[in-house]
């Protein structure tokens, strides 16, 4: 039986109209190796596109949060990190870069990494998914991994999330300029900006923990 | 953080296509858990219902797994483990024990507990949402313990699951694993073997 640690690791993070997984439309998919290299971004380490659908079904609350432009969206030829294209094309071309990541891709060997990745983003994903699933039906949920170390430093856990939180924006910052927008903040909710400042979270999160466990 | 142990047993693995046939719930506060492992839950903090449907869309494995009786089901004079309502009156009495509990919203824990068991009460709840998003996943704990003591999770998991499964057989002895009720149990038990393990060894 494989084992966590012989299993490819992906933070994965989506951006989408609305809350309910079948009714709002995914708009985007963000998503990064966890051992792969951290500098550039780019497809040796990262997977982003915004998905053009024909008909979105959105919320007013998520759409002022993920700021996509859905009427006229940026295409295939722009930036890394600012790219769209028609939803079944996005799809596959995840798909594909999915498998190019792994040596032997077998179905449900991906374990996905995020905050609430398993109750909302791969219900979300899966809603629009044709095909064998490639991810694990655990996942690893940061919230757990944030609540696990409040407990151990005795502090509450809004206060170990945003400590947490805020070190991983400033590494994200540090590391990948092309997620600072015009007035200097990192781009929250931008999908693949979230997914690589999941990356931060947890290492942050190991490292705290692998640092009491050596005291 | 109030929380509520929650295990669903449904009649096949996708919401919205199969039901939820039981509901088996142990609330508690974190502030309970304690280096002595002496924490107490009332009774009346647990819940236990079998829900009947007038029709059910069976997925075999699944049923062979809960090993719920759909067809003459135990009616609701049984035992708090062993009862059941119509499927509405399942999910009303349901409700009125979380008003009773009395915060409007709660972190639910357990097992991949986000992604099958709020989704699969998601699919027939008609009240006023009574939890957070964010859940407490012991997968998640449990792999977190696995990559940092360098041990495979599922020798992490097997300790600790057995471990929980002996508290719960202390104050159940008629206990069985496929139960709803007493799975919020061991997850409950499961949980707080793991604070205080990580409490321990940090």
């Amino acid at each position: 039986m494989p084992e966590i640690n012989d299993l490819p690791i992906l933070a994965l993070d989506l951006e989408t109209g609305g809350l309910t997984p079948g009714e709002h439309t995914p708009l985007s998919i963000g998503a990064v190796w966890l051992d792969g290299p951290r500098l550039p971004i780019d497809e040796t380490n990262s997977f982003y596109a915004q998905l053009e659908w024909p008909v979105y079904v959105t919320t007013p609350q998520a759409m002022a949060t993920n700021k996509l432009d859905l009427i006229n969206p940026p295409g295939p030829s722009g930036a890394f990190i600012d790219r769209s294209y028609p939803s079944e094309e996005a799809l596959i071309r995840f798909k594909q870069w999915l498998r190019d990541h792994i040596e032997n891709p077998r179905d449900g060997m991906i374990y996905t990494l995020g905050f609430n990745v398993g109750s909302f983003d791969l219900p979300m994903l899966r809603s629009i998914w044709c095909g064998p699933w490639p991810f694990h039906y655990r996942s690893i949920d940061l919230n757990s991994l944030l609540f696990i170390l409040s407990r151990i430093q005795n502090k509450s856990f809004d206060v170990i999330k945003k400590e947490i939180v805020d070190i991983a924006w400033d590494n994200l910052k540090k590391q990948h300029p092309e997620f600072v927008n015009s007035i200097g903040e990192p781009m929250e909710h931008h999908a693949l900006a979230d997914a690589w400042s999941n990356i931060y979270v947890y290492d942050e999160c190991i490292n705290r923990l692998n640092a009491r466990n050596n005291l | 953080m109030k929380v509520i142990s929650l295990s669903v047993k449904s009649s096949g693995p996708t919401p919205c296509i199969h039901q939820p046939l039981a509901i088996g719930a142990v609330a508690f506060d974190t502030d309970q858990i304690n280096a002595n492992g002496d924490e107490y839950i009332e009774e009346s903090d647990s819940y236990y219902i079998q829900l009947e449907w007038d029709s059910v869309n069976m997925d075999a494995t699944t049923m062979t797994e809960n090993q719920l009786d759909i067809f003459t089901p135990p009616g609701p004079d049984g035992p708090q483990h062993h009862r059941s309502f119509k499927s509405e009156k399942a999910l009303e009495e349901f409700h009125s024990w979380l008003l009773r509990l009395g915060e409007s919203q709660y972190y639910a824990l357990g097992t991949n507990v986000g992604f099958f068991d709020l989704s699969m009460l998601k699919s027939v709840w008609t009240y006023q949402w009574p939890f957070y998003d964010m859940s407490i996943d012991l997968d998640s704990i449990f792999t977190c313990m696995s990559l940092i003591q360098n041990r495979t999770y599922y020798s992490i998991r097997q300790k600790i699951i057995s471990r929980a499964w002996v508290s719960v057989k202390n104050i159940y002895p008629d206990a069985v694993r496929h139960n709803a009720l007493y799975n919020a149990w061991l997850n409950t038990y499961a949980f707080w073997k793991c604070i205080r393990r990580i409490q321990q060894a940090f």
